[in-house]
């Protein structure tokens, strides 16, 4: 084992160490200071001086021991007096500081340590609460954990994905000509190859908890700097997220935390006059949503001054615009008084890098809440693939609300346009949104009407191949500076597909010309559009098997693994025209999904055909009762009588 | 300090041996657009995205044909393909200018070359 390696372990376990104890000084300040807690300190720190004295890390290990020696002394009196939170706080500071590399005066850190040995052995007035130490987490049963870096799980990412494209190869070679056996094997070795992927892809998430533990510690010191009162609340730290996102998110966190502390909570004496508890509560929140994540900050402070909110309306995007918008109002001072928090425009900006969005709530005199909205993901993304100049692109699926054929019309502008169910959206050649130039499209090829971020705009490009399932690969940092791009995926025999970046369209279709208007006398085609259909199945096999039906009967096909996605991709801006869904599925069943369709005036007539293998009278009632139109059931399913049943629906 | 030496525009180069991973043919390039000149694209390598840079463009040697080799480099932990009109050998310098990778890469990075 080399001395870096050794360093890095030491470097990981330090950490958590100290976040542990930040966690524990912590409580111990609120009262709960008991022999436990003394007991799990001392461990720290003696494991701490342990390792550190092995690795030479002589600072640490001498600081580490004067920590210990302290807390020895407490033991003894049973308890430890919240009054030495602060020096231990700030020993543990300095080891922190020495774990990073900085120089530590590790002397001077133990001289200040030494003296408060005498208060440490006092017993404290009245010990600490009994009942607290009883009600404390039962020991939890420990499941065994490997350390493995990213970098080896994104290899093992970037093998499944080998294999998927070698899977799709095979398929190719083997066409149309199979026995029954082999297109079973396929299909079982497709499902396994399903479970490879995600099985990586979950590897590379981590709970929310893994980033929160400075929190407590942060809103602490910033309180006690701005003279506050605050308790901090996390709730629903068990949430996963993609750990990119999650390196990511933890700055903008503690960024809102401290607006929070700082703009939100009013001063102690402030909240007393206004009848509200002294002390203020801030709220950390996650909460999975599919696949978005939403982590809000909320505070029981002063909200956003009123005139601000009656700037921006009902509108919670209309709120964030106007509170990040650089320079707004007279800037700091208002800052401080209209509780609004500063920075929220690179919170913004570093946010959206991430794929993500902000929204902001609030009522006067009652508190904010800053919403931080995350895909779950970035390693996977359903895309439609189209060609354009020779070259591979993928849109991500759920801002394309349709395909188009068809000649364009003169626009507003002098551009092109082009009706998307009957409303007139600006045509844009897609590289030319993409800042290139290329022989001009065809001016009957395919159109790809875009919905996202509020705005709508149609792409031309020379092809569309359909959609995908694409495994995200970063494009690395030489690229990344270009805009445009959430990554690239491999296709096919290994050529390389960049993806686009929805809010790069958006700012583009600003500033790049729409194509210039065809010759008045040119008839205006119907814009033929192909029936679409949204597959629901969390079965892979089922839901490909489904697709590849009516995707060979000419259907557009979408796909979804649970009712959940569905509804996702709908509120996305998806259009369908039918919905095939499984009843029995994860997150949002069949029965659900119909019942939240039918819930709403949009999808209210949208046909619903359920394919399942239930096939119990009750089941049928139960799902014509929820609104289905149709029942397939799975024992008797033939291809034959799917597509008949589709057509009839959407005859109608 | 031993170089590989590459002809570029057929005049020669060294690259520090250090900073070279493997040499590789100039495979399927796919164009980046919008982004500087004198990165070509990005090429698949074993499930990576591989940037690959014109060196003769990085040099500002003037228009002329795309390198057929990549020299697969690597400085700060950044992997790059430098595009090169031929690949000569590996041997002391013998006076041939030297490529600076970093700067290159951290030209690129910055955009302050487009």
């Amino acid at each position: 084992v080399s001395a870096d390696v050794l360093l890095g372990i030491f470097r990981n376990e330090a950490g958590e160490r100290l976040e542990a104890m930040d966690r524990q000084l912590l409580a111990v300040e609120q009262g709960e200071g008991d022999a436990e807690a003394i007991d799990e300190l001392l461990r720290h720190a003696h494991s701490l001086k342990g390792t550190a004295g092995m690795v030479g890390f002589d600072a640490i290990a001498e600081v580490a021991a004067g920590v210990e020696d302290l807390l020895a002394s407490a033991r003894t009196a049973g308890a430890l007096d919240p009054t030495l939170t602060t020096p231990l706080l700030r020993a543990v500071d300095a080891i922190r500081a020495a774990v990073e590399g900085d120089q530590v005066d590790a002397g001077a850190v133990t001289e200040e340590l030494a003296p408060l040995d005498a208060a440490a052995r006092t017993p404290l007035a009245s010990p600490a609460p009994v009942a607290r130490a009883a009600a404390r987490a039962r020991p939890e049963v420990r499941e065994h954990t490997l350390r493995v870096t990213a970098r080896r799980v994104d290899e093992l990412l970037d093998v499944a994905g080998e294999a998927v494209l070698h899977r799709r190869r095979l398929d190719h070679l083997l066409g149309g000509q199979r026995s029954e056996r082999v297109r079973e094997e396929l299909q079982e070795g497709e499902a396994l190859l399903d479970r490879l992927q995600h099985g990586v892809l979950e590897l590379r998430t981590f709970p929310l908890s893994s980033i929160v533990g400075p929190f407590p510690r942060l809103v602490r010191d910033v309180a006690a700097a701005e003279g506050r009162e605050v308790e901090l609340a996390l709730e629903g730290v068990d949430t996963q997220l993609d750990r990119a996102i999650l390196e990511g998110v933890g700055d903008l966190v503690v960024h809102l935390l401290r607006n929070a502390v700082a703009h939100g909570i009013e001063p102690p004496d402030a909240r007393e006059a206004a009848g509200k508890p002294r002390r203020g509560r801030i709220v950390v929140r996650a909460e999975s949503r599919g696949a978005t994540v939403a982590v809000s900050v909320s505070d029981d402070g002063r909200g956003i001054a009123a005139e601000l909110l009656a700037r921006a309306g009902d509108d919670d995007d209309e709120l964030v615009e106007l509170l990040s918008t650089p320079g707004f109002s007279t800037a700091e001072r208002v800052g401080q008084i209209s509780g609004r928090g500063v920075g929220l425009d690179s919170v913004r900006r570093d946010l959206e890098r991430l794929g993500g969005a902000l929204t902001a709530k609030s009522e006067p005199g009652l508190g904010s809440t800053f919403t931080l909205r995350l895909p779950a993901t970035l390693a996977v993304l359903q895309v439609l693939l189209v060609e354009r100049a020779g070259q591979h692109y993928g849109i991500p699926l759920p801002i394309v609300e349709e395909l188009l054929e068809g000649e364009a019309k003169p626009g507003e502008d002098g551009g092109q346009a082009i009706a998307v169910r009957g409303v007139d959206v600006p045509l844009f050649d897609l590289i030319a949104l993409l800042g290139d130039r290329a022989p001009a499209a065809a001016s009957d090829g395919p159109v790809a009407a875009l919905h996202m971020l509020g705005r709508r705009l149609a792409v031309r490009c020379d092809s569309v191949l359909g959609e995908q399932e694409a495994v995200v690969k970063p494009l690395g940092p030489l690229v990344t500076r270009t805009p445009g791009y959430l990554g690239a995926t491999l296709i096919g025999d290994g050529e390389v597909a960049l993806i686009l970046d929805p809010r790069h369209l958006v700012r583009a279709m600003l500033t790049a010309r729409p194509l210039p208007a065809p010759a008045p006398a040119a008839e205006p085609a119907e814009a033929a559009r192909s029936v679409r259909v949204l597959v629901v199945d969390d079965q892979v096999t089922v839901r490909e098997l489904e697709r590849r039906i009516l995707s060979g009967a000419g259907y557009d096909v979408l796909v979804a693994g649970d009712g959940r996605e569905a509804l996702e991709l709908l509120h996305g801006g998806a259009v369908v025209d039918l919905v095939v869904t499984d009843l029995e599925m994860p997150e949002l069943d069949g029965l659900e999904l119909v019942t939240e369709l039918r819930a709403d005036p949009r999808w209210q007539a949208l046909p619903v055909v359920v394919v399942s293998s239930r096939d119990s009278e009750a089941d049928l009632a139960r799902a014509a009762e929820a609104g289905a139109d149709s029942y397939v059931i799975k024992s008797s399913f033939d291809a034959a009588g799917l597509l008949e049943t589709v057509a009839r629906l959407v005859a109608r | 300090m031993d170089v590989v030496h590459v002809r570029v525009r057929s005049a020669r180069y060294g690259l520090p041996v250090a900073e070279v991973r493997e040499i590789q043919e100039r495979g399927r390039i796919t164009p980046v657009p919008g982004s500087p000149i004198a990165l070509a694209g990005v090429r698949n390598l074993r499930g990576t995205m591989l940037p690959v840079i014109e060196l003769a463009s990085m040099l500002e040697l003037g228009p002329g044909e795309p390198g057929p080799l990549l020299v697969v480099g690597q400085a700060d932990g950044i992997l790059a393909g430098l595009a090169v009109e031929d690949v000569v050998g590996v041997g002391p310098t013998e006076g041939d200018p030297l490529i600076d990778l970093p700067s290159i890469i951290v030209a690129l990075a910055d955009r302050r070359h487009v």
